[in-house]
């Protein structure tokens, strides 16, 4: 049997490389245009779902307690991340509502679920035949979870408000920050070439 | 420097699996396949145009208003960066004028720049030019600074006549402005860069 190398093509510029290997912990890198075309993180299915998990278990308090509450002449005032969607839509700017409403609660849940309806069948050496699309979607919706753009602008908030009314920040905000941690976290550690590659040689393998 | 189309393959974007240059779809993840993304420059030139005629409104009509002790006004993008800048919070005023004004502005020109180049067969500088397009890809989101701040300003601030802030259509246009140019860098293909340096080099040799 003649090994025939395996090639994999450049993201950005599409030149072709062959497949060599490389230790742990190291980049692959396009001698064309320096993009990253692989990496070798091993065993990350198990170390990525751990993380899921706990973003699941820190989305729930994130959403459900406020995240900042707001006191002028002895009135206070909370805000969950669901109730400035909320007032948005009751003021009319039902745009920026839904805006708001996908990009830092429904998408970041929405890849959390999804990867975990990835990588738990993977981890029982399964793959149901929904794998690759529900996958695919998660990468799609990448770049439409900002949740970490939303903490930047809670700062900015917390700023702005701080000389006109007393700012107080809520078991919400802590968890926000946890969940964010976390999904930076799950980011890092994913590594998609090994999902496609297990998913793979599962399926070859019936 | 051969690239995956001159093999006659087709790399697939979604999980980089090599396919051969006839199929259709992704052998392994069942994602639609094409040699480069289809109409590319067109879509990514009529997104860029909608982006950049979007961001007069933005600018020019209030993102917000505030009630406060029976006074009200409203703000813009820049009068809102005005104050922070006034109020002594220098850096903060810079971030939101970063998020909001410098980076779609730089998109906009970044990505007319990367088309233009492509389609007038510039070939200096490719890599430098794939780097400004990873940069334009990575930084486009932080706009979406502004709304966020908006969303949880509204919401806080809802006391009747002590102190309530409103959105306003400006944030509408500013929110499509965002999400229109993060369309756009997401329809532009840098291997267009390349497939120029590719042929010009073929050409000589």
């Amino acid at each position: 049997m003649t090994k025939t190398p395996l090639l994999i093509a450049c993201h950005d510029c599409d030149t072709l490389h062959e497949i060599k290997e490389i230790s742990h912990g190291q980049n692959a890198i396009c001698n064309n245009c320096e993009k990253v075309i692989y990496q070798e993180k091993r065993n990350t299915i198990e170390e990525t779902l751990a993380l899921v998990i706990a973003g699941l278990i820190f989305f729930i308090p994130a959403n459900l307690y406020p995240i900042l509450s707001f006191e002028i002449l002895g009135r206070i005032q909370t805000s969950t991340l669901f109730s400035a969607v909320v007032k948005l839509y009751e003021e009319g700017s039902i745009f920026v509502a839904i805006i708001v409403f996908a990009t830092s609660i429904l998408i970041p849940l929405i890849k959390l679920l999804g990867m975990l309806f990835v990588l738990l069948p993977l981890h029982f050496n399964k793959a149901p035949y929904y794998l690759p699309l529900l996958f695919r979607s998660i990468k799609f919706l990448n770049t439409w979870g900002m949740i970490e753009v939303y903490m930047l602008g809670i700062l900015i908030s917390m700023v702005k408000l701080a000389d006109i009314a007393i700012i107080v920040a809520g078991i919400g905000l802590w968890t926000f920050a946890a969940l964010l941690l976390v999904v930076v976290l799950v980011s890092l550690s994913t590594n998609e070439s090994e999902i496609w590659q297990k998913m793979e040689s599962i399926n070859a393998k019936r | 420097m051969l690239s995956a189309k001159d093999a006659k393959l087709i790399n697939c974007h979604t999980c980089g699996k090599l396919n051969d240059h006839k199929d259709s779809e992704c052998s392994r993840c069942n994602t639609a396949i094409h040699i480069r993304k289809t109409n590319s420059l067109e879509r990514t030139w009529a997104l860029i145009i909608t982006g950049a005629i979007l961001f007069i409104p933005a600018n020019v009509y209030p993102i917000m208003s505030l009630e406060m002790f029976g006074e009200s006004h409203e703000d813009t993008i820049l009068s809102g960066i005005e104050k922070l800048f006034d109020s002594g919070t220098w850096i903060i005023g810079f971030l939101v004028l970063f998020a909001s004004i410098i980076v779609p502005v730089a998109k906009l020109i970044g990505l007319g720049y990367l088309l233009l180049s492509v389609q007038l067969k510039i070939h200096k500088k490719p890599k430098d030019l794939t780097k400004l397009y990873r940069l334009i890809e990575i930084i486009g989101r932080w706009s979406m600074l502004d709304i966020f701040v908006i969303a949880i300003l509204v919401s806080l601030m809802q006391l009747g006549a002590i102190a309530t802030i409103n959105a306003k259509v400006g944030a509408t246009f500013f929110g499509l402005v965002v999400i229109i140019t993060m369309f756009a860098s997401a329809s532009f293909d840098p291997r267009l860069i390349w497939d120029n340096v590719r042929e010009k080099k073929n050409g000589k040799g």
